[in-house]
């Protein structure tokens, strides 16, 4: 038995594993459990995406300028590959 | 590819990017409409409970942030999501350190401040913050009792195959539980409040 209870801690290590939880969900299952919610997937992703674009400084469209010379609209896998 | 770098402006301030940050801002909006509900929700899972207002959309705007302006560079090989995802928790217990030293410094404790073990002690209220969160994730499994099993084991820190030891589970009786806790967990996940 534990000498004193730190909350915490027993939160930090709970969220680590759930967060494994969320990250190994299927799309299909995903898809599946968004549809009971009633909102469109569609809407909460591009929610998501208006708020990536505001913390990315851009506003509606980007400005070419804006952004690296590269470009950032390459297709690109979720894992870096070097 | 090595670290060429290229100039890009952010928020009308030059700012020097290398492949690093331009590799993870692609990554970023590349992100499908599945893995933005995951990024949301892990947003959601990591801020539960912080102080001063701040909320699931804060921590997620400044996980963003952090990354494009290269301050949190993506390390090879981690996938984009968990690589997110911890930078969040990072900012998430960044934020709650802020909180303690706020706290200490307004009730006029500023010699605790720099003694290191109170400054990294976590206080009152992240303590019953974490305490009400636990409450609120055993009441969502609270007709499961496997899922309260393996529950109480994952705050222990048990690994699966001791809490099926434990707790007397067979692997398929742990895995099926998982399986039902992901459920219970995205479903609750998706239609947590903005705030």
């Amino acid at each position: 038995m534990r000498k004193q209870w730190r909350p915490h801690i027993d939160l930090t290590r709970l969220s680590t594993a759930l967060s494994e939880e969320i990250l190994a969900a299927t799309n299909q299952e995903v898809r599946r459990l968004h549809a009971e919610t009633g909102y469109s997937i569609a809407a909460a992703a591009q929610d998501v995406r208006d708020l990536i674009a505001a913390a990315s400084g851009e506003q509606g469209n980007p400005d070419p300028e804006l952004v690296p010379a590269e470009g950032l609209y390459f297709s690109a896998s979720c894992v870096r590959q070097h | 590819m090595g670290m060429e770098r290229i100039f890009a402006r952010n928020r009308g301030i030059a700012v020097t990017v290398d492949h690093t940050t331009v590799d993870a801002a692609r990554a970023i909006r590349d992100l499908s409409d599945t893995d933005l509900v995951r990024l949301a929700a892990l947003a959601r899972l990591w801020s539960r409970g912080l102080p001063g207002g701040l909320g699931w959309t804060d921590v997620l705007n400044e996980a963003i942030v952090r990354v494009l302006d290269g301050s949190r560079p993506w390390p090879p090989g981690v996938p984009l999501l968990a690589f997110l995802s911890g930078v969040m928790r990072s900012i998430c217990d960044d934020h709650w350190r802020w909180a303690r030293r706020e706290a200490l410094t307004r009730h006029g404790d500023l010699a605790k401040l720099g003694a290191s073990a109170e400054d990294t002690a976590p206080g009152p209220e992240r303590m019953l913050a974490a305490a009400q969160a636990l409450v609120e994730v055993n009441r969502l499994f609270a007709g499961d009792p496997q899922a309260l099993k393996i529950i109480a084991g994952l705050s222990e820190g048990l690994t699966a195959s001791e809490i099926c030891r434990f707790y007397g589970m067979t692997e398929r009786d742990y895995d099926t539980a998982r399986k039902r806790m992901r459920r219970a967990l995205l479903r609750c996940g998706l239609t947590w409040g903005v705030r």
